[in-house]
């Protein structure tokens, strides 16, 4: 497609063809004030605010739904005083039943009708008659308040939920003046990506529920930050006012996220803020927490260490997934040159030899896909995970492909995900049978298959690796915990060494000794399951912003574990339920209190940077570990953020690789029966979520998922009372009959309290489970 | 006044005969029959050099907008605009309730003209009556082998569906009523791309109103040169127009285009009820126009005529108001109207008629002001030209030609109450 | 026509008494599969219809049924059935009067008609008779100008009548007599029976 030129209030421009004249005019620094317009969603041309001028056309034409000719003469606002007037004509109208909120209104301040009306309307108004008006605020979902009154019936809204969310919760009902957004009454405005219509509503129609009345924009500090509450990678404006966060916004990155981001992210900040916060060190007396300080802390800890009769086989540390790249790396290095071990794992999901091999790679920089491999590929395939709930702009930039490209999407694995409504085709397998149905796609074209955390553990992610290899295929790891990459990149694995080194390759351990003035251990180190399995022999286990009495996997029966160590020492943000069973505590940064740097499922670094000061005597781990470090006399390990920084910067640097086959273990045979399947939930009980009650409020009823032909099996009908056993335990729910659960599988979610799947499940290859009906 | 003005009957001419309605009575769709043996080009040009203009309102010449269906994307549709619902409009209820087949026959050449195997016909929700007539007709159609898998048996596959309307006037422009076809809200779609390219079901689509496709069978059979000898060169053929209001004989009349106003409202309808004088008429039904005066009565019923005149002809549909009407409670009752049907997408259209209308019940009202009397003319400006479909420029005519020429009807409104003080 | 400026609340949800019958989703299915594959979304106002015939109003359990049969959310089939006046959020009446008030009925008549039959009845415009015999509302031209004053009940047609005949024959209604032959010859029959023959269901094709 060639370029087009055309001439915009006197000045040339030229495009590429198909640009609308409004993106033409912006290229200019032309700004043509409008509403309904979003560069990201379809025009609908129904504001009539960008009205300009054309010459040759005998209307006037609205900039926003007229594509760009070659020799087209444009004029705006700028030169034009018909379409000036046409401008001014229109925001006459929008304020006719516009109220005079804006005193009162969360928008005032950073409002386009404001601004625009400011800019290009009226000094007054001639209306004098009544406005219509609307009962309001109406609560639409927990979350979103919606004010009709206000409203300009731009559908920024409405289009959003339908083409980008694919959530048409809100729709328009009603017709002329009383034409509004609304809800179906009792279906409220529920969607993983509610509150981006607050953001892109050009009034003050959608506003916050957790955000009103709270500030003004020029009241607020914005800090531009990244997201660790999944691996998506986004960009957020994170605002504070006298030093409290008061609201996320969505940053603007094309390559990741566009504009949006999910609710979690957005809303799910205020367990930062909740007084459940630890503020300082908590030494265990009894059953209850006493407060130290931190010299006391430093020092018992110090002395435990000190006295761990045998370091090799009496000290661990597990977490890190969780946190920065610069924490994660003073976890690994902690682990290896303070407690001399490689017991060091921010994974506990059980390990298997041909996965981590591939992780190794993808840590020493082999290249794997990212948001442009979706964007481009003809086929994407996702194996092992519901992206809405793992990663949802991931989730979001698939829908986009299909949508606007018309991608393929195959999904596979034990539930049919909503991909299915951009016409993904779903291949059912049962957990751990989704490698060979990816080896039996036939597929032309580039594909991208993107591989979640649910293929991990029993080879399936290796199988994949070296498919994806054989193939041709980009190969996407969509990681469940925000910084699973970049923990193990930092070393937080115990065969890794920072920058993706083998402990085994002695290339690689001698750069690291080099930097660290120590040498690794040798001994190969056990992973994060088998660490806790084997806790009752641990003198020391150190666990950093992890919590996997909550969320691993049953079978390592974490809580009895965390109990079973001599001397658990928990760094982290709220008291957890792993906090609660460790004998030290101590206090670390939320992650709006720190600045470092995220890696996202891409492998994208982006700055976390500090919007708050931190609550009470908290600190950030790193530097926690830093003080341990020194108290133990290892006066090289870096103590400040700088430092360390410096020290993992020359670690990942020019870490590119090749990927290769690995080589495969041999799997288990498939079980026959029911299994289990555990779904990990956006919205959980996880402690993040903490003290955002409405955020939670908008996730779903925990439910146990049968395909109908196995609950007819079990005489359970829709609604009955459900029973699922495995060895590791019982658990009751309300069923559901869905036909895009596999046959065989049961799925129930991870964490949604009173059903916790990862209570049941097994660490490695699939759970048996028995399925019976409760009678009332 | 003309005492010898008589109408032209070609699509009237059945009427007379409650026995026409049926398949017996109607004939044997000969046109269609001729139209089966010829190519699909021949026909569209026979259409286009009937130069037939559309009866729905615009005008838009019928050849045209066959021809403009591209030929290689299919399936393609023929849809009928029988969402009849302008204020003073009549003809198209009264052409389906009365001869339903010249209809039927009309759509069906069409479709064989743009290759088309399916015709959807848009019935108002409203009228009950006309959709069971159609609904019988349909099935006769069937039964007789006109539609069906063949044709007349030629082999020519005619499918022909009745779907309802439920009451939005917006539906009878043309992609709203796309859109309520296809189960939406009837607001109007962005263009481009045009329903030639991309309409019902997002395929190749044309739409045409009831009259116009009536109008088919007889080009067919009487041929193009005999329909352009009828009417003027521009606006050949004949016209219904939909007299009512304060007249003494109100109907719909067929005449040729260009016949005079005065010959049919003073002519056919027998003039302004009880004897009394014409203060004003709509040349074309509510919609589109601004109102004309007794001095306008000469001027000739065609689409430039009217335009030249200051107005549009839109549908033909004449509201005679006598002497004692109060013009302010016309556009009262007009403008509201709009605000009632607006659809609500565009700014202009959804609060400017709001506007326009809360402030004439206020003159209604006698509580009207000086000033307001331009600011009304100057929102109709910011309306007009500015909205998303034509529904808002037709809004504001009523408001602004009665401000134009019965300046007086509302200066006597102006006040601070007591209601008209011109009608009761 | 007179705009209503009191606040309004929102779109209210009304069940039904009763649920839909089989014969609903018999016929649901019937009119589903008149349109081309994928476009079953086009049997959207048919089937609103269909469930008007068996509630006399659009009825929260109608928007769900739809909404499960054509894989649309409620929002969605609410924002199509708020914008069409044909379909009714509350009960109507066995006999429902819609009266045009456009200038050449207004000309013969037709706003005395509404103010008369408000008062015979009770009732606002827009409401229904507690023994839900009636409904009246104000419409909008039904194009039978030539036959001012234009009223219809269940959508047949009465024209020409006097302001006093009209007021009479919505008194008998209310009786309990059944409506006279309309201006084309039909009686029409009870709404829910016309609102079926609107879905289309029982056209011969």
């Amino acid at each position: 497609m060639s370029d087009v030129t055309l001439t915009i209030d006197g000045r040339s421009v030229t495009v590429p063809a198909g640009t609308l004249v409004i993106r033409a005019a912006e290229k200019l620094g032309i700004y043509v004030p409008r509403f309904c317009d979003h560069p990201l969603l379809d025009p609908v041309g129904a504001c009539r605010q960008c009205i300009v001028e054309v010459e040759g056309q005998r209307k006037p034409l609205t900039a926003c739904t007229t594509t760009v000719a070659d020799g087209m003469i444009v004029k705006t606002q700028m030169s034009s005083p018909m379409a000036a007037d046409a401008q001014e004509g229109v925001l006459e109208l929008l304020l006719i039943n516009h109220p005079l909120d804006c005193p009162m209104c969360d928008k005032g301040g950073e409002c386009p009708l404001q601004d625009q009306a400011l800019a290009y309307g009226p000094d007054g108004s001639r209306f004098i008659d009544t406005k219509r008006r609307f009962t309001k605020p109406v609560a639409i979902s927990p979350l979103v308040k919606l004010d009709r009154e206000r409203c300009v019936l731009c559908a920024r809204c409405t289009r959003f939920s339908e083409q980008i969310a694919g959530d048409p919760f809100i729709e328009l009902l009603e017709r002329g003046a009383l034409e509004q957004v609304a809800i179906y009454e009792d279906e409220p405005y529920v969607s993983e990506f509610s509150g981006n219509v607050i953001q892109i509503c050009p009034v003050g129609a959608l506003t916050s529920s957790t955000f009103r009345f709270k500030a003004r924009p020029f009241d607020m500090t914005t800090t531009v930050s990244t997201c660790n509450r999944c691996a998506s990678g986004c960009t957020l404006l994170v605002q504070e006012r006298r030093g409290d966060l008061v609201r996320i916004l969505s940053g603007t990155n094309a390559q990741t996220q566009d504009e949006w981001i999910c609710d979690k992210g957005r809303f799910g900040y205020a367990y930062s803020q909740s007084a459940e916060r630890i503020t300082e060190p908590l030494m265990r007396k009894g059953d209850s927490f006493v407060p130290i300080s931190w010299a006391e802390a430093i020092a018992t800890i110090s002395d435990r260490v000190r006295g761990a009769r045998d370091a090799r086989e009496g000290l661990a540390a597990i977490g890190g997934a969780q946190l920065c790249d610069e924490d994660a790396y003073a976890l690994s290095r902690f682990a290896r040159v303070v407690l001399g071990t490689n017991d060091v794992d921010a994974w506990f999901g059980g390990a298997s030899g041909a996965d981590d091999a591939v992780l190794q790679q993808i840590a020493a920089g082999a290249p794997t896909a990212g948001f442009a491999e979706i964007d481009a590929a003809a086929t994407i395939v996702v194996a092992g995970m519901d992206l809405r709930e793992v990663s949802p702009i991931v989730h979001l930039r698939v829908r986009k492909a299909a949508r606007n490209r018309g991608a393929r999407i195959i999904e596979i694995g034990p539930r049919r995900s909503r991909l299915s409504e951009m016409g993904a085709e779903w291949i059912p397998t049962r957990p751990g049978g989704e490698a060979s149905a990816l080896e039996a796609l036939q597929l032309e074209g580039s594909t991208v298959v993107l591989v979640g955390d649910q293929l991990r553990g029993d080879g399936s992610f290796a199988s994949a690796w070296n498919l994806a290899l054989e193939r041709g295929w980009s190969f996407g790891w969509v990681p469940r915990k925000a910084n699973a990459r970049g923990a193990l990149a930092a070393g937080c694995a115990p065969g890794v060494l920072p920058g993706g080194r083998s402990i085994l390759d002695d290339a690689g351990r001698a750069e690291v000794q080099r930097l660290w003035n120590a040498p690794p251990p040798a001994r190969a180190g056990r992973d994060g399951a088998t660490i806790l399995r084997d806790a009752a022999n641990l003198e020391v286990l150190f666990i950093l912003g992890a919590d996997p009495v909550a969320d691993a996997a049953g079978s390592v029966r974490a809580g009895a574990a965390v109990d079973a160590a001599a001397f658990v020492v928990a760094i982290d943000v709220l008291l957890t339920e792993t906090a609660r069973r460790a004998d030290l505590i101590l206090p670390a940064t939320a992650t709006y209190e720190r600045a470092g740097t995220l890696t996202s499922w891409e492998g994208r670094r982006q700055p976390v940077r500090a919007s708050v000061s931190p609550a009470g005597l908290a600190q950030d781990d790193r530097l926690i570990l830093g003080q341990i470090a020194a108290e133990l006399g290892h006066t090289s390990f870096p103590t400040t953020r700088a430092a360390l920084s410096a020290e993992l910067e020359r670690l990942l640097a020019a870490r590119t690789g090749e990927g290769a086959r690995v080589e495969l273990e041999a799997r288990d045979a498939d079980t026959s029966g029911l299994v289990l399947h555990v779904a990990p939930r956006l919205l959980d009980d996880g402690a993040m979520m903490h003290g955002s009650s409405a955020l939670a409020r908008t996730g779903s009823v925990p439910r146990i998922e049968l395909n109908p032909a196995d609950a007819a099996a079990a005489g359970i009908a829709e609604g009955d009372r459900a029973a699922i056993e495995t060895v590791h335990g019982r658990a009751t729910a309300e069923a559901v009959l869905d036909a895009r659960v596999a046959p065989g599988v049961i799925v129930v979610p991870a964490q949604r309290a009173p059903l916790d799947g990862v209570d049941l499940i097994n660490v490695n290859g699939r759970t048996s489970v028995k399925l019976s009906k409760v009678d009332a | 006044m003309s005492a010898t003005i008589v109408e032209t009957k070609v699509l009237t001419k059945r009427w007379d005969d409650a026995a026409n309605v049926s398949l017996g009575g109607y004939g044997g769709y000969t046109a269609l029959k001729e139209a089966l043996s010829m190519a699909p080009d021949e026909i569209i040009a026979i259409v286009k050099d009937s130069n037939l203009r559309g009866r729905g309102g615009a005008g838009f010449p019928t050849g045209m907008k066959w021809s403009f269906i591209p030929k290689d994307r299919r399936p393609s549709y023929i849809v009928c605009n029988f969402d009849e619902g302008e204020p003073g409009t009549f003809k198209d209820r009264e052409l389906v309730e009365r001869d339903p087949h010249q209809l039927l026959e009309g759509m069906a050449i069409a479709s064989v003209a743009i290759g088309s195997n399916a015709m959807y016909l848009y019935c108002r929700g409203e009228f009950a009556y006309a959709a069971r007539i159609l609904e019988r007709a349909i099935a006769e159609c069937y039964e007789a082998g006109i539609f069906g898998t063949s044709s007349m048996g030629s082999g020519y596959a005619l499918d022909c569906i009745l779907v309802r309307g439920a009451g939005a006037y917006i539906c009878g422009e043309e992609t709203a009523l796309l859109e309520s076809i296809e189960g939406k809200r009837g607001q109007p779609r962005l263009r481009p791309p045009f329903p030639a390219t991309h309409g019902l079901f997002n395929k190749p689509t044309v739409v045409n109103n009831v009259e116009t496709f009536a109008c088919v069978p007889h080009i067919l059979l009487n041929g193009a040169d005999w329909f352009k000898g009828i009417g003027t060169e521009k606006a050949p053929g004949t016209k219904l127009f939909c007299i009512s209001g304060d007249v003494e004989r109100p109907g719909n009349y067929e005449v040729p285009f260009g016949t005079s106003a005065r010959d049919l409202i003073e002519g056919l309808a027998g003039g302004v009820k009880g004897g009394k004088a014409l203060k004003a008429f709509t040349p074309g039904g509510a919609s589109s126009t601004p109102f004309f005066g007794p001095d306008k009565l000469d001027v000739g019923m065609d689409w430039e005529s009217v335009q030249a005149a200051g107005s549009l002809l839109g549908t033909g549909a004449i509201v005679v108001f006598d002497e004692t009407r109060c013009m302010v409670r016309a556009a009262w009752r007009y403008t509201a109207f709009y605000a009632h049907e607006s659809c609500g997408k565009c700014t202009p259209c959804r609060e400017g008629t709001y506007w326009l209308r809360e402030a004439l019940e206020r003159f209604e009202d006698r509580r009207g002001r000086k000033e307001d009397l331009d600011t009304l003319l100057d929102v109709a400006g910011n309306i007009i030209g500015r909205s998303f479909c034509a529904l808002g420029d037709f809004s504001i005519a009523p408001v602004t030609s009665t401000i134009a020429n019965w300046r007086k009807d509302y200066e006597a409104h102006i006040g601070t109450g007591g209601g008209c003080p011109i009608e009761s | 026509m007179r705009f209503d400026t009191s606040m309004m609340g929102v779109p209210s949800v009304t069940f039904a008494t009763t649920p839909l019958s089989a014969r609903f989703f018999e016929d649901a299915a019937k009119l589903i599969a008149r349109y081309p594959d994928g476009e079953s979304r086009a049997a959207l106002l048919p089937l609103l219809y269909l469930v008007q015939s068996e509630h006399g109003f659009v009825s929260s359990q109608g928007i769900t049924a739809i909404s499960k049969l054509l894989g649309l959310t409620r929002a969605e089939i609410a924002g199509v059935a708020s914008f069409y006046t044909m379909f009714k959020r509350t009960p109507q009446g066995t006999w429902l009067i819609s009266v045009c008030t456009q200038p050449s009925c207004a000309f013969a008549g037709a706003n005395e008609i509404i103010t008369k039959l408000q008062e015979l009845l009770g009732i606002s415009c827009g409401a229904t008779t507690p023994d839900q015999m009636i409904s009246i509302e104000e419409v909008e031209c039904l194009c039978a100008c030539d036959g001012a004053p234009v009223f219809s009940v269940n959508y047949e047609t009465y024209e020409g009548m006097s302001v006093d005949d009209a007021v009479a024959l919505v008194g008998g209604l209310r009786d309990g007599a059944t409506p006279p032959a309309g201006a084309r010859g039909d009686v029409p029959a009870d709404f829910k029976t016309v609102s079926r023959r609107m879905s289309g269901v029982e056209a011969p094709r």
